[in-house]
């Protein structure tokens, strides 16, 4: 018993930290206001990356050209530090959520933990969440465990679809690379950063290109819904977690505000029915009252005097036989 | 390889000013706490869940004042304060010096809960109520409308289904025709599974949408900007510029999930508003039903919203007085360069007072 309540304790932990990593940020998808003060930090650590890494690149350039290395080599090492900075930015774009990885991992923590997921390359690590799926975990029902294997499936998917991505976007540096070859056949360049300004121009045009191109947009629809169905997994997977222990689950939340959303829509149609109602009810009365208003009027009139005296002298006279 | 010219005494020069540029950049950059945006005075006059409308009061003596009074309704995904980014930069601030009497639709940040707000909330709901708040306020029956880029669908949805209230329509950086060959934007979601984006994230993540943005143009507003970066933050006023700016592109609300599904169902995927078909909480949107006088702005180099896409609108809406207006920028920049500065506002101001 109580080794129940301490798996359940811990499963609760896991879950509540889960839950806060899902609430406070993944390493994209996060708040919605941006603070300052995390605005400038973001921009001063970027400010130091991009200066520092060119310097750093710069000074290796220097000492080639010091030593008197031939342009082609120069160029190739610029074009292959340009292409080192832009997979680091694609990786960052397309790595998986914090948040699933932190499922994932929590699945057997001895075997992965989140630091090493973090720092290894795509490949090592999607490899190592595999491996861990592939493995019949103690405790899993076998309904747990096919639950698994599905993640294990998608994960390939996405593995599949990113390298696809990234061999997409090598071809692209190389179509890049020979339209600076061939501007720099005809344009001189007598700095790093102009170098740099050509070389964006020429892979921007290249991208337009491959951008527009029906291959490129099929790749970039399969990664963006590999990573989407993973993410999907990951709720369905918490959410079956939830009900089992009697909580309310993100799709029954989501349910309950469905209903909302419904019921809000019939009350603000009501309220315009009522609102309606109301104007016309208003203007029957202007009406009626127009009418009543034009009504005295027409009883004011002479020959209306008389008929309303007879009709009166008509009901008085009545009266008086019955009281006979 | 003959242009390349590159000498070991030029690129030492080169790299000891970038390295002092960065180091006064990183300076500059820790003496500024905070940028401030949205200067112009304005006061909230409604508020619903979490929409804010202000009214921004006409400013200074002007010869010709507008007796209408204009809502500007802007995109969902980013904040309403792009008009009034910086003094020397802010559409609004000409347009309240101009003489006109400005209100503003600010959306807010749906959460969770917003889910499932759909078109219809946003436009026979919050729009249909702001309207009607902003003629009572004015003590008009009628009120001019300017639309921005989503926004500027919502209001040509508006107007199709209820003229009578729009004395003018201005529609600026709107996409009418989805599907110019020439759309980048639409090209990158043909294989996109919105259905599967919804149950995914709720609401569509404001962060995911600014990288989508973002990389219409990858290497150009990825390294390229950051290697800029030094050379534009060496003053406290070009920093503050910057940063403003930056503020701006990330303070970018979530979508609410049901009017994502909606907007990208009707209009990036089926083309609605040229092929037939848009309806909006059940109410059928003929855009012919738009009478009118349409001013349509666009930038002739936007890369979100192409101008082919924008000027789509000539043929759709049954406006016998109809405008177009091409100014000399992106899809920012008609807003905020100095050119659009000096030529945007006086044209609308101008254009309105003809039609007051």
């Amino acid at each position: 018993m109580a080794d129940f309540s301490q798996q359940m304790d811990a499963w609760f932990q896991a879950q509540q930290q889960f839950w806060q990593q899902m609430l406070t940020a993944g390493p994209l998808y996060s708040a919605t206001t941006i603070e300052m003060p995390q605005l400038m930090a973001e921009l001063a650590q970027q400010l130091r990356y991009s200066s520092d890494g060119f310097q750093h690149y710069g000074e290796q350039l220097l000492a080639q050209l010091q030593a008197g290395q031939p342009t082609q080599a120069v160029l190739d090492q610029f074009i292959c530090y340009i292409q080192q900075q832009q997979n680091t930015l694609i990786m960052r774009r397309w790595q998986l959520p914090e948040a699933l990885i932190t499922l994932y991992s929590q699945l057997n923590p001895g075997q992965l933990s989140l630091d090493q997921l973090h720092n290894a390359p795509a490949e090592p690590f999607i490899q190592g969440l595999k491996n861990l799926l592939s493995m019949p975990l103690p405790g899993l029902s076998s309904q747990q465990q096919a639950v698994l294997q599905e993640g294990k499936m998608l994960l390939e998917h996405y593995q599949q679809a990113l390298n696809d991505y990234l061999q997409l976007y090598n071809g692209l540096t190389l179509t890049a690379r020979d339209q600076l070859h061939a501007r720099l056949q005809q344009e001189p360049v007598e700095s790093l950063q102009a170098l740099h300004d050509m070389w964006t121009d020429c892979y921007e045009n290249a991208w337009q290109t491959l951008a527009f191109s029906d291959h490129y947009q099929q790749l970039y629809g399969a990664l963006s819904n590999s990573q989407m169905q993973l993410q999907q997994f990951a709720r369905h997977w918490r959410d079956s977690q939830y009900q089992q222990a009697g909580l309310v689950s993100l799709t029954l939340f989501d349910q309950l505000l469905k209903q909302q959303a419904t019921l809000r829509k019939a009350n603000r149609r009501q309220q315009q029915q009522t609102l309606h109602l109301q104007q016309q009810t208003d203007h029957l009365q202007r009406q009626l009252a127009t009418l009543h208003e034009r009504l005295e009027k027409l009883e004011g009139l002479p020959g209306k005097q008389q008929q309303k005296q007879h009709r009166s002298d008509q009901e008085h006279e009545f009266e008086q036989e019955q009281t006979k | 390889m003959n242009g390349l010219t590159l000498t070991a005494t030029n690129l030492q020069k080169e790299l000891a000013t970038l390295r002092q540029q960065a180091e006064h950049a990183q300076k500059i950059l820790q003496n500024i706490n905070e940028v401030d945006v949205w200067q112009t005075p304005k006061t909230e006059i409604y508020r619903r869940d979490k929409l804010r409308l202000y009214h921004c009061p006409a400013q200074g003596l002007t010869k010709q004042r507008c007796n209408t009074p204009l809502l500007i309704s802007y995109a969902l995904v980013n904040r309403i304060y792009m008009v009034d980014l910086e003094p020397e930069r802010s559409l609004l601030r000409r347009l309240v010096e101009g003489g006109l009497e400005v209100y503003l639709i600010d959306w807010g940040y749906p959460d969770r809960a917003d889910r499932f707000l759909d078109l219809d909330d946003y436009i026979n709901d919050y729009l249909h109520s702001c309207v009607e708040q902003t003629c009572q306020h004015a003590g008009t029956e009628q009120l001019n409308l300017l639309g921005i880029c989503q926004g500027g669908v919502f209001s040509l949805c508006y107007s199709a289904l209820y003229p009578q209230r729009v004395r003018n329509l201005i529609t600026m950086v709107t996409p009418v025709d989805f599907h110019t060959p020439d759309n980048l934007l639409t090209a990158l979601s043909r294989y996109i599974d919105a259905e599967l984006a919804v149950d995914c994230y709720g609401n569509l993540p404001g962060e995911l949408l600014n990288h989508i943005y973002a990389s219409l143009m990858p290497m150009r507003l990825g390294q390229q900007k950051y290697l800029n970066l030094p050379a534009q933050l060496q003053t406290q006023h070009s920093a503050r510029s910057f940063l403003r700016m930056e503020r701006w592109i990330n303070d970018s609300p979530d979508l609410a999930g049901q009017a994502f599904l909606e907007f990208f169902v009707q209009f990036f995927r089926e083309n609605r508003l040229m092929n037939g078909g848009t309806t909006i909480g059940g109410l059928s949107v003929e855009l012919q039903n738009i009478t009118q006088p349409v001013l349509n702005i666009y930038g002739s180099h936007d890369h979100l919203v192409p101008p082919a896409a924008s000027r789509a609108l000539e043929n759709l809406c049954a406006s016998q007085d109809y405008k177009a207006l091409e100014i000399a920028s992106g899809h920012i920049g008609v807003f905020v360069s100095g050119k659009s500065q000096r030529q945007l506002a006086p044209e609308i101001i101008a254009w309105l007072n003809s039609r007051n």
